[in-house]
């Protein structure tokens, strides 16, 4: 028994990367701008489906296939900045119109891909790794796995250095914690906005990428991963990576333990328990900076 | 000699007006106060020139006879104006050394010029290196203002406003600001200081502005206005201003 | 000037007007087909009235009203299967009822322990998970859901047009259940926690179960809905209950415009109308509904009506004295920036001086506020520190202070929005600062705020008399009912606020929108709110900054005679003349200690308080006698502009 269930924390922390990386997708746009995207889940099957379109249908190497996607789902996002979040970061102390406007730009961009891929059901995207799993004594992983992982914390080692050691991260940082006076001292905080949704956009895009061919073509999983994205946000605590990176994992490795032992048609509602729970025990979550009374 | 001229200048929320026509000057080297009672539209002022206000009507804002009406507030900081809002704001979450860090950031690309304006900025205020690595809300109330202002000056801004830099500190720390003003003024800077304190405010400056209503109704040399009792009634709210009353004129 | 009966009235007769349509569409074409499509949106439409009171009314970011109707119509579907002979729209609507309650309930209790974005997606969660899990229990069918149709035994005996009608009937019952509501104690309630937290701490609401009613009678209408939509279209799957649901219902409420009776209904007829008749273009639906959506949410916030209303195509951008962020951080060091300048505007009419019974408050033995070594630290800055005072009932008491002294969190210590660190506050006996604001509002402490926390789409006088019913007496239900004592005790709260208006100086202005009024008139209006609650304490947060001569002298006036009623007054100023005509006793703070205590004169000698404070208005305190009104009209005039 014990060996199934270290099998599905190993598989629960590659599922947890998934779900890491629209984790950090919401951070740093809410760092950036105080604003939580919603749209990020939507962004991530965008990244999903334009895989399928660059690998299965148009059968692009790789190389091509991963610049097209990150490019495609960033410039989604930094439209989404332009046209729908923008206006909003001009008023302040507005109430729940942006999330309703992000709401909406969700429910546009799945209607179009919905719209251009059709009827059929979902497909299988083509992977180049082997699909043969990896022994290592009774512990077992699949390359995919590996790669989830993996590029899950190449991202958050990326950010981590980008906020302490860039200045233009250093900038990002001071516009989170007071826009007002990060624009006296000199700082576009619009381009700053800008750049939270271009890397918010980057890392759905890699995770979209990643996961394709483990989660098939289906453009209804946008509101599924948002909620799950959140969910891991609302374990770890909002407004730090740190928040991000634990709730996301533990997320991911609960989910699998659960698999386990219970029905796994049940998994997305068990993690909705989960987050009942949370917010009864704990709402700010285990490294919360933030009320969430307050948001 | 430069000088930060204000012709002008209207400014408001949306469609209300709030600021009616203010002409204001501060020349480089100078002190310079404005007071009025809570109301009086000093600080919407302040941001419309500062380029903060979105309902801004209009009027001139020049820098050494540039127009910088409507520039926005980072190209300012970097062509040598800083503003300092109320409140002694600062980036929690950040260290002192970061947040100084942060005041630097359009000159990030001149190490040089960095490393001096860090040098001077802590001999104006030593206190901030003292606490360098410590949390930037950490800070007692009258150091996270002396780190605002020192934020503000890393650029080393020619002309600095300042809005209510004084509130809620000591006298002792008072003190402190303005010996720190005198001196920027006294290295050629221009300050404009918005002041609660009206008496202080006159003492400490060359030039007093007198606003009310969103109006300039007096200004003039500061010591010249120091023994009108009516500048005090006005700003204690005693009275209101009358068009065409006889207050006493601008003295230019 | 658009009134606000005037939107009522003309709010009722376009309902009116859509109601009867709705009624003779029949007559248009009744197949059975389309009739089925008519009831369905009628099923909508009710989840969307629903939705509106816990969105529109209370200002909740509920998204998942689609997951309440799932379950209530699984309910009422398993029902139905299971006693084919005993469904009757009747008793599947109370099942649908029951069901959405106790769903209601289940999951607010946990959810509105959050709110913002949280609350948000916390409910979105809810309305993802409802049909997933129903996909694959038995009990719901799995994946084929419950079909009625196929049950031989159940045979509806309301058909055709005849159940259409009852349909429509029940919508009706609806949204004048809702009017009720929303124009009732309850939807004060509502609609001050909406507005802003604090108001509605200050006004006794305790927030977590005003929350909870609300999100309780926003399942209602979804259960009935859910049971209409069981019974006409006779089928109950996943599909019923898919999260887009929930995403056009929202819509609905939004680009109709929330907070309004009409709106939800206008909305839903063209979401859902869009969806049922755009059958060619099916495909390009989802996003043009989708840029609507966008649209209203960006440019036009207040939907419909709102547009026709012409409260708002966009929110008003606030100047630093009303920025609740600015506040936020401006909190330390008690900065008041009142910066809005009033345009000229007619002068408050000075009002007769007659003590009004009606305004005095309850109990004639009204007890003293002691404040005793009262410290409060925020993170590195004393805010507060060994502070105490005493207010006397019947006294006015000003606290005075520069900026950063103290003042104001000294009064939301007091009145329960801070938590002291050290030291006692009592009222009478009782311990006010284990409180919380709500119940410090209870006992009789009415306070105002800094930036008037006035209800901007409501007038002054809905606002005040909102305010008076909450504390006053008389039962919710009763309330919504109208029953006789309901109807009583609303026209109390009226009368209440009337006098309270008059007394301020604001009569005249009582039934203007408060978004068109100056700042100055805002401020007295916080006033007035305050005194309608017939306080035996109040406390005043700097009321006096920025208002004109005029308008000081009518704030002079109303504290005088709230005085002599034997309400005890709190005052906290910055304009130390005013002051020192007005109070009994100061107490100066300084840096968050106190320095002096002491009547005017005393005050006015304390060597350190002119030290430390009022040096530099020292000879202006000195030399300030308190003029006679006369005198001083002689001096100044007021300004003539536009």
């Amino acid at each position: 028994m014990d060996r199934i269930v270290i099998n599905a924390i190993i598989a629960g922390l590659a599922v947890g990367g998934v779900y890491g990386l629209i984790a950090i997708g919401y951070t740093v746009v809410y760092n950036g701008t105080r604003i939580f995207n919603l749209a990020q889940g939507t962004l991530f099957m965008l990244g999903v489906m334009l895989s399928y379109f660059c690998l299965d249908k148009e059968h692009w190497p790789q190389w091509l296939s991963i610049i097209v996607v990150l490019a495609g789902v960033a410039a989604v996002s930094l439209i989404e900045e332009a046209v729908i979040v923008r206006p909003f970061l001009k008023r302040r102390g507005e109430g729940i119109g942006w999330f309703i406007a992000t709401l909406a730009f969700a429910t546009i961009i799945q209607a179009i891909v919905i719209r251009l891929y059709g009827d059929h059901p979902p497909e299988p995207v083509p992977s180049p790794l082997p699909s043969s799993p990896i022994f290592i004594g009774f512990v077992h992983f699949t390359w995919q796995q590996v790669l989830t992982l993996g590029a899950f914390v190449a991202v958050c080692v990326l950010l981590f250095w980008f906020y302490k050691v860039t200045w233009v991260g250093q900038a990002m940082r001071a516009t989170a914690a007071d826009r007002e006076v990060a624009m006296l001292r000199g700082i576009d905080v619009r381009r700053i906005s800008q750049l939270a949704f271009l890397i918010a956009g980057l890392a759905a895009g890699i995770g979209g990428y990643v996961v394709a061919p483990i989660v098939f073509s289906d453009p209804s999983i946008g509101l599924n991963y948002a909620i799950l994205g959140f969910i891991a946000l609302a374990l770890g605590g909002f407004g730090s990576m740190r928040g991000a990176i634990v709730g996301a994992l533990g997320l991911g490795v609960v989910e699998q333990v659960y698999d386990v032992y219970g029905n796994a048609s049940y998994e997305t509602a068990v993690s909705v328990v989960l987050l009942i729970v949370v917010l009864l025990i704990r709402p700010t979550g285990v490294f919360g900076s933030l009320k969430a009374r307050e948001v | 000699m430069g000088e930060l001229t204000v012709t002008g200048l209207r400014a408001g929320y949306g469609a209300m007006q709030v600021v009616h026509d203010v002409h204001l000057r501060l020349p480089a080297g100078e002190v310079v106060a404005l007071v009025g009672r809570n109301g009086a539209g000093k600080t919407t002022t302040l941001q419309a020139i500062a380029g903060l206000r979105s309902g801004a009507f209009g009027g001139r804002v020049q820098l050494d006879g540039t127009d910088i009406s409507q520039w926005s507030p980072s190209r300012m900081a970097k062509a040598g104006f800083a503003f300092v809002p109320d409140g002694h704001r600062v980036l929690v979450g950040m260290t002192v050394e970061e947040n100084l860090r942060i005041g630097g950031f359009p000159m990030r690309r001149d190490k040089r010029a960095l490393e001096d304006a860090h040098a001077w900025v802590v001999d104006l205020f030593p206190d901030l290196a003292v606490s360098r690595y410590r949390h930037a809300e950490q800070l007692s109330g009258g150091q996270q203002q002396m780190l605002a202002i020192g934020m503000a000056l890393m650029c080393r801004p020619k002309f600095l406003l300042l809005d209510e830099p004084c509130g809620g500190l000591a006298p002792a720390l008072v003190d402190r600001i303005y010996e720190v003003v005198e001196r920027l003024a006294a290295e050629g800077q221009g300050v404009l200081v918005v002041e609660q304190d009206v008496q202080r405010a006159m003492r400490r400056s060359a030039r007093t502005y007198v606003m009310d209503q969103g109006r300039i109704v007096i200004d003039g040399p500061s010591s010249e206005l120091l023994g009108n009792t009516k500048i005090l009634d006005l700003v204690r709210g005693i009275v209101d201003v009358v068009e065409g009353d006889e207050m006493t004129p601008s003295v230019s | 000037m658009k009134t606000r009966t005037g939107r009522n009235r003309r709010e009722m007769i376009v309902l009116g007007v859509i109601f009867a349509a709705l009624f003779l569409l029949p007559l248009l074409n009744n197949n059975t087909f389309r009739l089925q499509q008519y009831e369905y949106i009628v099923a909508v439409t009710l989840v969307a009235i629903g939705l509106n009171i816990v969105v529109g009314y209370a200002g909740q970011l509920v998204l998942g009203p689609g997951g309440i109707f799932g379950i209530a119509g699984y309910a009422a579907a398993v029902f139905a299967n299971d006693h084919p002979s005993d469904a009757d729209l009747i008793l599947l609507c109370l099942l649908g009822l029951v069901a959405a309650s106790v769903a209601g309930l289940i999951i607010g209790a946990p959810a509105l322990r959050v709110g913002g974005f949280y609350l948000g997606m916390a409910t979105l969660a809810i309305a993802v998970i409802v049909p997933s899990v129903a996909s694959v229990m038995n009990l719901t069918g799995a994946s084929t859901g419950i079909s009625l149709l196929s049950n031989l035994e159940f045979s509806p005996k309301l058909g055709g047009v005849g159940l259409y009608e009852l349909c429509v009937g029940v919508l009706v019952i609806a949204a004048v259940w809702s009017w009720l509501l929303l124009h009732s104690r309850v939807g004060h309630r509502f609609q001050a926690l909406a507005n802003s937290e604090d108001l509605a701490a200050s006004l006794g609401v305790i927030g977590f179960r005003t929350k909870l009613l609300a999100f309780v009678l926003s399942a209602w209408p979804a259960g009935v809905g859910a049971a209409i939509y069981v019974y006409t279209q006779q089928f109950f799957v996943p599909d019923s209950a898919d999260p887009n649901l929930s995403i056009y219902v929202l819509a609905a409420c939004i680009i109709g415009g929330v907070g309004s009776v009409l709106g939800p209904i206008l909305g839903s007829l063209v979401v859902f109308g869009i969806n049922e008749f755009l059958g060619g273009l099916a495909q390009w639906q989802d996003i043009v509904f989708g840029v609507l959506l966008a649209g209203f949410a960006i440019l036009c916030p207040e939907g419909i009506v709102g547009l026709i209303d012409g409260t708002g195509t966009r929110t008003l951008t606030l100047p630093p004295a009303l920025d609740p962020r600015r506040l936020l951080n401006t909190r330390r060091t008690a900065v008041d920036h009142g910066e809005v300048t009033p345009r000229r505007h007619r002068a408050p009419a000075t009002t007769p001086v007659t003590l009004d019974a009606e305004l005095a408050p309850s109990s004639r033995e009204t007890p003293s506020l002691n404040v005793s070594r009262v410290s409060k630290t925020f993170g590195a800055v004393r805010a507060v520190d060994d502070v105490s005072l005493t207010v006397a009932p019947g006294t006015v008491h000003a606290l005075i202070g520069s900026n950063g002294s103290g003042k104001t969190t000294v009064l939301n210590l007091i009145s329960g929005f801070y938590r002291i660190d050290g030291g006692q506050i009592t009222l009478g006996e009782a311990r006010l600062d284990r409180m919380s604001a709500g119940r410090v509002a209870h006992l009789g402490i009415a306070r105002t705020f800094q930036a008037p926390k006035l209800i901007l789409r409501q007038t002054l006088l809905e606002n005040v008399a909102g305010a008076a019913s909450i504390q006053g007496g008389g039962h919710d239900l009763g309330s919504v009912l109208r029953t006789p004592a309901g109807i009583r005790a609303a026209r109390h709260a009226n009368e209440v606020a009337r006098d309270a208006l008059e007394e301020t100086g604001l009569g005249d202005f009582a039934h203007e929108l408060v978004a068109r009024l100056p700042h100055g008139l805002r401020r007295l209006g916080e006033v007035a709110r305050a005194l309608a609650v017939s306080p035996s304490l109040l406390l005043l947060d700097e009321p006096a900054a920025g208002l004109t001569h005029s308008e000081l002298e009518s704030l002079d006036a109303v504290i005088r005679r709230a005085a002599a009623r034997g309400t005890g007054v709190l005052l906290v100023e910055h304009n130390v003349p005013f002051v020192f005509r007005l109070a009994e006793e100061i107490t100066v703070l300084h840096l968050g200690q106190v320095i002096s205590t002491g009547t005017p004169e005393q005050i006015r000698g304390d060597d350190a308080v002119a030290e430390a404070f009022l040096g530099s208005q020292r000879e202006l305190i000195g030399d300030v006698v308190p003029p006679p009104a006369g005198r001083i009209s002689s001096v100044v005039k007021e300004a003539g502009r536009g």
